[in-house]
């Protein structure tokens, strides 16, 4: 069993990605392998180089440098830089999902919540109005949304509402990796608990592999498999996450773990 | 389980020395060049008092913590894997099928129902049929009453939480079982219960590791002591 | 009343030092690639130097710069607004031809080479040897739903065309059926989306497989769109909610017409309506034809 698993391939294989922005470094020479049904967190201040990897490994930013290997459902290896840009962006509005910090940047607020959980449906050529109306439905109840807000637009929801409807038009075209960019970040502490136990249970009944970036130790501690710690581009610390947060080797993962006010 | 001719679980040559940087750099050894074994079908006891490293030891063989030299060969199936060296992945794995660990509080995410994260694990190990009922005898046989199977356990007692841990854990026969003192908190019925989980988890060949302060527990459970003093760090 | 009252013909061409056609040799030439170009692309929105015309924007300004590059001396020109001669734009466009190149005009559909139009597509079937030039407000059909004019380029290049369908399910999901009634989008020949104009969508049929080459010219968005002669041009819908037009439950109070598109006419306090033809020439024709329904029909 565990020698079957160990041949598995690796989701996505990142070699020595690094991004400059002129002669300022974004990050440098980041390397991991991510398995399907894993999530790795990536956590980091402000500034540290998070945000621009995840540009990086989402396919919306190019590296300076080193690749971005995704292994497709059918067609094998896929260079995500080096593919053309129409199959990189039809992996990322179907195999690939990204959810946004701030819901606004991942939701159609002009459009009612169906339209948006639809929206993938219909990019993938779904042209059945019922059925695209059933999986919005269904969608909905998943990420706890009443079925009767599904004609509502997402900005008569609250905060915590609009997150969990950006999850569910990410999760809808059941994609196999899921980029996360702060997902609890700006709501309440409440909020983000619910948010935090939803995303745990579908990650883990869907199989999803998921990248989350966060400055929330809590964050990847409930979440997470693995933890990259960042610090000035570079990645610092790597490893289980809780051996991360509790047996801190590098100086500057001690004093970010060290700095988290005890609840 | 017939006993193989090799022991579950060789520690050797096992140190440990906390690094503190946010504290200029100051050393904190806590172990030495440890050395031990479990067969299968024993519970090793360790002992020693406060502050020797007990807990520490469970927590590296569980991945928790970094070893920082020293091997810890856990034998599997006729596969040897070095707990020191193995990958994330592979510690993952393990924790889901063959280490389980009862950690001395209970560490679950808010909102997750007592008996959700009971038969958890037993989704984690790949339970073949409805982990639902095994979960509920078990979560019974702790004395957890039917009407908190339902609520997150965050608002429990301390012996509430700690039976939930204990249910958790011992819900599934893991080959592995490291113990940090597991009957804490308890009260009598409940600790003889507990006793009688152990006991039962290396009748059945399981190799157990365990940290027990409570002496008429560990006379009832253990088969060996390692007295933890001849590993002790010089600081 | 075929023949047009604002001016007598080639006679009076050229006002004292304006080029015929009032856009100079150069820009004609221009346009004219533009054209070409979005002729070889059917339904691709090509950019140009579009000039300042002696009208607003949003009056015509780019149907008449095409109209000015491919209108001859030899050439029938025919303009309407809401399928009607004599209404304003209609009439100072006209006016314009009239004097700036005093090419023949007509009223009549079959008459002419050339037909400037806003907002209606003539019901007489137009034929190969006719050229239809629409006045477009907005052409991009994206813009509804994402401003980035970038990101647009970039999902025509790449045939994302999925948001289109989000405002024909937004119309079901509010109305129970697709309510978009004019400028209703269409796939051009299976490949780019286009905005028809603000055509009703009655009209969309009549564009598909057309004999007439269709021009599309958009002045302040500077854009030139085209569908050649017989072009397929589909209008986008869902499986269970096609494409349908709306037929109204009245005929035409003039010529009897059940088959055009009507104009909902107010005739007095009391809430007395009349529908009439929004063609006029079809309806005159029709009507000249001795086709004529009892006037008393109108409701």
């Amino acid at each position: 069993m565990s020698a079957a698993q160990d041949n598995d391939l690796p989701l996505l294989t990142v070699r020595d990605v690094s991004r400059y922005y002129g002669a300022r470094l974004g990050c440098r020479d980041v390397s991991f392998d991510l398995w399907p049904g894993e999530v790795l967190g990536i956590v980091g201040e402000s500034g540290s180089g998070k945000s621009t990897l995840l540009n990086c490994l989402s396919g919306k930013l190019e590296p300076s440098g080193g690749e971005v290997v995704y292994q497709t459902r059918h067609e094998g290896a896929l260079d995500v830089y080096r593919a053309s840009e129409a199959r990189r962006r039809l992996l990322l509005r179907t195999d690939w999902g990204f959810v946004h910090q701030n819901p606004r940047d991942g939701l159609r607020m002009a459009v009612s919540a169906g339209a948006n959980v639809g929206e993938r449906l219909m990019a993938v050529g779904d042209r059945h109005y019922g059925n695209i109306r059933a999986a919005a439905t269904d969608w909905l109840g998943r990420v706890e949304i009443a079925a009767d807000r599904l004609d509502d637009r997402p900005t008569a929801f609250s905060g915590g509402m609009q997150q969990r409807l950006q999850i569910a038009r990410v999760l809808v075209t059941k994609p196999r990796l899921v980029f996360m960019d702060e997902p609890t970040g700006g709501l309440d502490v409440s909020v983000q608990a619910r948010l935090l136990d939803l995303l745990r249970g579908l990650v883990r009944d869907l199989g999803l592999a998921a990248i989350v970036v966060t400055h929330d130790l809590a964050v990847v501690r409930l979440l997470a498999h693995r933890l990259l710690v960042m610090k000035d581009g570079e990645v610092v610390e790597h490893g289980l996450t809780d051996r991360v947060l509790d047996d801190p080797q590098h100086p500057y993962t001690q004093l970010l773990v060290s700095s988290v006010l005890p609840a | 389980m017939t006993p193989p001719a090799f022991p579950s679980l060789q520690v050797d040559g096992l140190s440990k020395t906390f690094t503190l940087h946010t504290q200029n750099g100051a050393r904190l050894p806590v172990l030495q060049g440890m050395r031990f074994s479990v067969s299968p079908g024993e519970c090793l006891a360790l002992s020693g008092p406060s502050g020797i490293g007990k807990s520490t030891v469970l927590r590296l063989l569980y991945g928790n913590y970094g070893a920082e030299t020293g091997r810890m060969i856990l034998r599997q199936d006729e596969r040897e894997i070095d707990l020191a060296a193995a990958s994330p992945r592979e510690i993952l794995r393990l924790r889901k099928h063959t280490i389980g660990y009862v950690s001395q509080f209970l560490r679950v995410i808010p909102r997750v129902p007592t008996l959700e994260i009971v038969a958890d694990t037993l989704r984690n190990a790949g339970f073949a049929g409805d982990p639902l009922p095994p979960s509920k005898a078990m979560l019974t046989r702790l004395r957890i009453p039917e009407r908190l199977w339902n609520l997150a356990p965050s608002t429990f007692s301390g012996g509430e939480q700690q039976r939930v841990n204990l249910a958790r854990v011992f819900v599934h026969p893991f080959p592995v079982l490291l113990l940090d003192e597991p009957t804490a908190s308890l009260d009598a019925a409940n600790r003889q219960t507990v006793i009688e989980l152990i006991q039962s988890a290396w009748a059945r060949g399981a190799a157990v590791v365990g940290i027990f302060h409570d002496l008429e527990v560990r006379d009832a459970v253990a088969t060996r002591l390692l007295d933890m003093d001849q590993f002790r760090a010089a600081a | 009343m075929t023949q047009l009252d604002e001016g007598s013909g080639p006679a009076e061409v050229g006002v004292a030092g304006y080029n015929f056609a009032y856009l100079d040799e150069q820009t004609k030439r221009m346009i004219r690639r533009t054209i070409l170009k979005a002729v070889a692309i059917p339904g691709y929105q090509v950019a140009f130097g579009s000039r300042e015309m002696p009208l607003a924007y949003g009056w015509g300004t780019g149907g008449m710069q095409i109209t000015a590059a491919i209108v001859g001396a030899d050439d029938t020109l025919k303009v309407i607004d809401q399928g009607a001669d004599d209404t304003t734009n209609a009439v100072s466009i006209r006016r314009f031809f009239n004097r700036t190149a005093g090419v023949a005009m007509t009223e009549r559909t079959v008459d002419a080479s050339v037909i400037q139009t806003r907002h209606r597509i003539p019901e007489t079937p137009l034929r190969d040897d006719q050229i239809l030039v629409y006045q477009v407000p907005m052409p991009e059909p994206l813009r509804y739903l994402e401003p980035r004019e970038t990101e647009t380029q970039k999902m025509h290049a790449l045939s994302e065309y999925g948001v289109m369908h989000v405002k024909l399910y937004e119309d079901i999901a509010r109305h129970g059926r697709i309510t978009t009634s004019y400028d209703y989008p269409v796939l051009v020949n299976g490949r780019y989306v286009m905005a028809p104009s603000p055509i009703p969508k009655f009209d969309n049929p009549k564009m598909d497989r057309m004999p007439a080459l269709q021009l599309f010219g958009a002045g302040r968005e500077k854009r030139i769109y085209a569908v050649p002669p017989y072009t397929p041009v589909k209008s986008l819908d869902f499986e269970d909610h096609p494409f349908s037009i709306d037929r109204q439950p009245h005929s035409c109070g003039l010529c009897g017409s059940n088959e055009s598109f009507l104009d909902e006419i107010v005739t007095d306090d009391a809430g007395g309506r009349l529908y009439v033809c929004s063609d006029t020439d079809y309806c005159r024709e029709r009507r000249e034809a001795g086709d004529v329904m009892n006037r008393s029909a109108a409701e």
